[in-house]
């Protein structure tokens, strides 16, 4: 059942088959630089045969569908290392932006306030009485905290940022995931006729890189053509049609409204960048330098304290001094007796006082004593009668009180820390006692004595002297941790200088490592599924020139037919 | 492999922007010629840079300090000088007027140039450093010597007796000549009124007998032999205890006996100053005290007295080595604080080499860096206009 009709017939195919494949070449060229752009193809497939009179004659090309040319595999690798990426990309910028607060190369840095603060102590050494020396050291005093102002604020306001950023980055996320569900329902839809949604695939994988530049996410396709779409801990952000919110109040995540907070389930990507900064960097560079800041304060003031001011007077600060920390309850305790901690406190060094319970009963009514240790030597007992039981002295100031009525356990614990250093940085400054009174700094070690220096001369040597300083890590999910770092404080701070240094350079390389990756990965992704111009300029005189023989085809069959029509 | 047009621009892109990028780090190397510029840019080099930093700022700092040791020991050894000077023209005087051939007048007029000496020794031991008196220990803002004798405060000896317990002023107008030290010591407990002391005149090697004191609202002449106008009052709140000892010191000195330092080094201290006593002598110590010495010889010259003019001459002599000794002891500090400031100086400049291998820019790699890089970001300038303008289309109709 051949003929010139079914040739022209064929021909008209053909036409369309070519037209087609002009318009799929077309859209390639058109998104040539389209991101996420995923090259398409029109597959053609030879028609059904027919038999006539014996012979298999082909019915002509049927153009089957457009597929696009994805990489699975490649595709998914890009959406992890993305999340990384811009994990360190956006810790950079806020990085680079913390060195340059504690920039030291510019010679105005905290480093230079310590240099001249030790050396207005020596040149005080050089002329204890003179007023224009202890000035000059008031002054410089006043530099350095204010150096530890800038730098501690500085911290401060960009930890602060910090929760903006993630409330603009949830939101984002929020949006993205909106959209990747109702991207999952047209897809379905579309495809249940056996096509492939081509163009809306593009999209949803484009917004799935855009959600991994958030936080880190995994997926799953399934057959139907839906995604689901979770973060890598597991928690579920797209399935189907569905979608559940994240919501940032505070410090705390919160997913699908229930009260528990996920934060640190979630990681990768701007929003585990923040939170990074937020709960482990930045407070642990606080923590750093409130402790050296403490260290200074205590450290100067114990020795500044018991020496001698110019008007005879002693028992003078020269740094405001530091209160007392929460008092701590040791595990287990299991007495109902809740203890406070008082007084003023009137030592200058850190320590714990640690009260162990010696005797058991109730406050009010029984006897006991309470044993207590300052971890530097002082012990002492203390005895609580049912008479007395409240304000009991310790030492040094600090005083205890128990509530009548509580029941205390034998050999149970409570501690408290005093001169705890946490807001040093923010909050050191002269004290009332030498502010503005020169004269009351004590560089003398006895009363009477003008050209006494030997106050002055010990407190400058404590610049080389070797201390332990708390050295703090913070990770999230984990309560902080301590230990002490042996040096001078002027090496505390250098390595906290170079340890930030090295926090940055590491980050750097992290990034630039991740950035190849993505870049060798988009390479072969483009490889793939990129548009060559060239190429494309090909299929189209290829399809052209098939196009020009088509119609050829219908104008040799339109001569036919001319011919048997004109036959005579 | 294949490679996408896209891909093709987008590597471009990212080759061009990483030279960039190198290009501006070597331009900021350039402009500030340093090296580190960003912690990040060499964490090591950097903490290193900074303990060399505070190194030279206490480098510096020290050389201030010794500066100011090396004024300090200089006017002293200036003083010194002309104390010795003095002192080799008491004795000049001394010696000739020992001999017979001269009379009372002369002795007499010998005695008048003694009275100055005495009084320029006085104004030597107040030399002033920028205001400050160089003789008197850690009482700097104290004239070190007055021209007349003084009773000074009692001191309670409390370091030989932990007991003690009064305390006691001093108080009265000396009629004596030569410095004094006289030690009380009470000899029965008990308050005012029951107590009971004993005086030494010499400093506690001889005591005079038991005194009972019935008052302590107002100063009494205490109970001595040579009862030269000195005056003593108990405190009547504590209880005196026996073995209690006080000092009343009859002197010129008003200074104290501390030593000055100055840091030098990483704990390094270095005495800068000599007290009053070490230069004129103890009070009390009449024969080894410049004043004593010159105010005995004044006196023999006054009344003619050869033997004692003679016997003040031997006091001098022996009293010359002490002012010697002390202006080598001086001269050696001076030494020392020299040889500590060359010292620092070779550390200076040896640290600063150090701080500027780590931190400044080698220019020249640096230029010839920048000249690298710009050669490359041409390159690839170039290779872009070529690759971009071959394209398929060019060659169709």
């Amino acid at each position: 059942m051949s003929g010139i009709t079914f040739v022209l017939n064929l021909a008209r195919e053909a036409l369309m088959a070519q037209q087609r494949g002009i318009h799929v070449t077309g859209h390639n060229i058109a998104n040539v630089n389209t991101p996420g752009y995923t090259r398409q193809r029109l597959i053609l497939t030879a028609n059904a045969v027919t038999v006539d009179s014996r012979i298999k004659l082909g019915l002509g090309v049927k153009s089957d569908s457009v597929v696009q040319y994805f990489d699975r595999l490649t595709t998914k690798h890009i959406n992890q290392r993305t999340s990384e990426l811009s994990k360190y990309e956006s810790k950079q910028s806020i990085l680079e932006y913390l060195q340059g607060i504690f920039n030291e190369e510019s010679g105005n840095g905290l480093n230079k306030t310590l240099e001249d603060f030790w050396n207005a102590w020596q040149d005080l050494a050089d002329n204890p009485g003179g007023i224009a020396e202890r000035t000059a050291l008031l002054q410089k005093t006043n530099n350095m905290c204010h150096r530890f102002y800038a730098l501690y604020n500085g911290l401060v306001q960009t930890k602060d940022e910090m929760n903006t950023n993630l409330k603009i980055s949830v939101n984002e996320l929020n949006t993205l995931t909106e959209q990747v569900a109702s991207l999952n329902e047209r897809i379905v839809a579309s495809e249940a006729s056996g096509t492939t949604a081509n163009d809306l695939r593009d999209q949803r994988i484009n917004a799935i890189e855009k959600m991994s530049q958030l936080v880190d996410t995994t997926y799953i396709e399934s057959d139907n053509g839906s995604m689901m779409l979770l973060t890598t801990s597991g928690i579920p952000l797209v399935d189907g049609n569905e979608s559940w919110e994240l919501n940032q109040e505070g410090n705390n995540i919160y997913w699908n409204n229930i009260p528990t907070d996920i934060s640190n389930r979630l990681s990768g990507g701007k929003i585990g960048a923040w939170m990074d900064l937020r709960d482990e960097i930045i407070p642990q560079y606080m923590a750093d330098l409130d402790e050296l800041a403490g260290t200074m304060i205590s450290q100067v003031n114990g020795l500044h304290y018991g020496g001698y001011a110019l008007d005879n007077s002693t028992n003078r600060y020269f740094f405001n001094p530091f209160n007392m920390g929460p008092l701590q309850y040791g595990a287990p305790w299991t007495g109902s007796s809740t203890v406070s901690v008082g007084g003023a406190y009137t030592g200058n060094a850190t320590k714990t006082f640690t009260f162990t319970i010696d005797g058991s009963g109730t406050v009010g009514t029984n006897s006991f004593d309470v044993d207590w240790i300052d971890g530097q030597g002082n012990s002492g007992t203390l005895l609580v009668t049912p008479t007395s039981y409240s304000n009991l002295s310790v030492f040094e100031g600090i005083q205890i009180s128990f509530g009548a009525g509580d029941v205390v356990v034998d050999t149970e614990t409570f501690s408290v820390a005093v001169t705890d250093n946490t807001g040093a940085a923010g909050s050191i400054a002269l004290s009332s006692d030498v502010d503005g009174d020169p004269e009351n700094i004590a560089a003398s070690t006895a009363p009477g004595e003008s050209g006494n220096n030997q106050n002055a001369l010990a407190i400058q040597a404590l610049q080389d002297e070797t201390l332990n300083i708390r050295k703090w890590i913070y990770q999230r999910g984990t309560l902080p941790s301590s230990q002490d770092q042996s040096g001078t404080m002027d090496e505390y701070y250098t390595i906290f200088v170079g340890d930030m240094g090295m926090l940055v350079e590491e980050n750097n390389q992290n990034q630039s490592f991740n950035q190849t990756m993505i870049d060798q990965l988009n390479e072969i992704r483009d490889s793939i599924s990129g548009v060559n111009l060239d190429e494309e300029t090909v299929n189209l005189i290829k399809y052209q020139h098939a196009f020009t023989a088509a119609s050829k085809l219908v104008t040799v069959c339109d001569e036919m037919l001319q011919n048997l029509l004109n036959m005579r | 492999m294949r490679v996408s047009s896209r891909g093709l621009y987008y590597n471009v892109n990212l080759q061009l922007g990483s030279i960039a990028e190198q290009l501006k780090q070597i331009n900021e190397q350039i402009a500030s010629q340093k090296r580190i510029n960003k912690p990040s840019d060499d964490p090591i080099g950097i903490t290193q840079a900074l303990r060399l930093k505070k190194v030279l700022s206490q480098i510096g700092q020290y050389g201030k300090n010794i500066q100011h040791g090396q004024s300090w020991l200089s006017i002293t050894d200036s003083a010194l000088q002309t104390v010795n000077g003095l002192i080799v023209r008491g004795k000049e005087i001394a010696n000739q007027m020992s001999t017979g051939t001269y009379n009372g007048d002369q002795r007499s007029n010998a005695a008048q140039e003694i009275k100055n000496i005495i009084a320029q020794l006085v104004q030597l031991g107040n030399t002033k450093l920028t205001g400050r008196y160089i003789f008197s220990g850690y009482q700097e803002d104290t004239a070190s010597f007055t021209d007349d004798l003084y009773i000074h405060n009692a001191l309670a000896n409390s370091g030989n007796d932990p007991d003690y317990m009064g305390s006691a002023t001093s108080s009265g107008a000396y009629t004596g000549l030569y410095s004094k030290q006289y030690v009380v010591e009470i000899t029965t407990g008990g308050a005012v009124g029951t107590a009971q002391y004993k005086v030494s005149e010499d400093g506690g090697l001889n005591w005079g007998p038991d005194n009972a004191f019935t008052t302590s609202t107002s100063p009494t002449s205490f109970y001595n032999t040579d009862d030269l106008g000195v005056k003593i009052a108990f405190s009547d709140s504590g209880t005196l205890t026996v073995d209690d000892q006080f000092t009343i010191e009859v002197s010129r000195y008003n200074g104290d006996e501390h030593d000055m330092e100055i840091a030098i080094g990483s704990s390094a201290q270095m005495k800068i100053n000599l007290t009053g006593t070490t230069v004129f002598g103890e009070a009390g110590d009449t024969e080894n005290n410049i004043f004593d010495i010159l105010v005995g010889l004044r006196d023999s010259l006054e009344n003619n007295n050869v033997g004692g003019v003679q016997s003040g001459l031997d006091q001098l002599n022996n009293f010359q080595p002490r002012v010697v000794g002390n202006m080598a002891d001086v001269g050696s500090r001076l030494n020392r604080i020299d040889m500590c400031k060359n010292i620092l100086s070779d550390l200076d400049s040896n640290y600063t080499e150090r701080l500027s291998d780590i931190e400044d820019l080698d220019v020249v790699k640096a230029i010839n860096d920048l000249s690298m890089k710009q050669t490359a970001y041409k390159a690839v300038l170039y290779s872009v206009t070529q690759i971009s303008s071959l394209s398929l289309v060019d060659f169709l109709r």
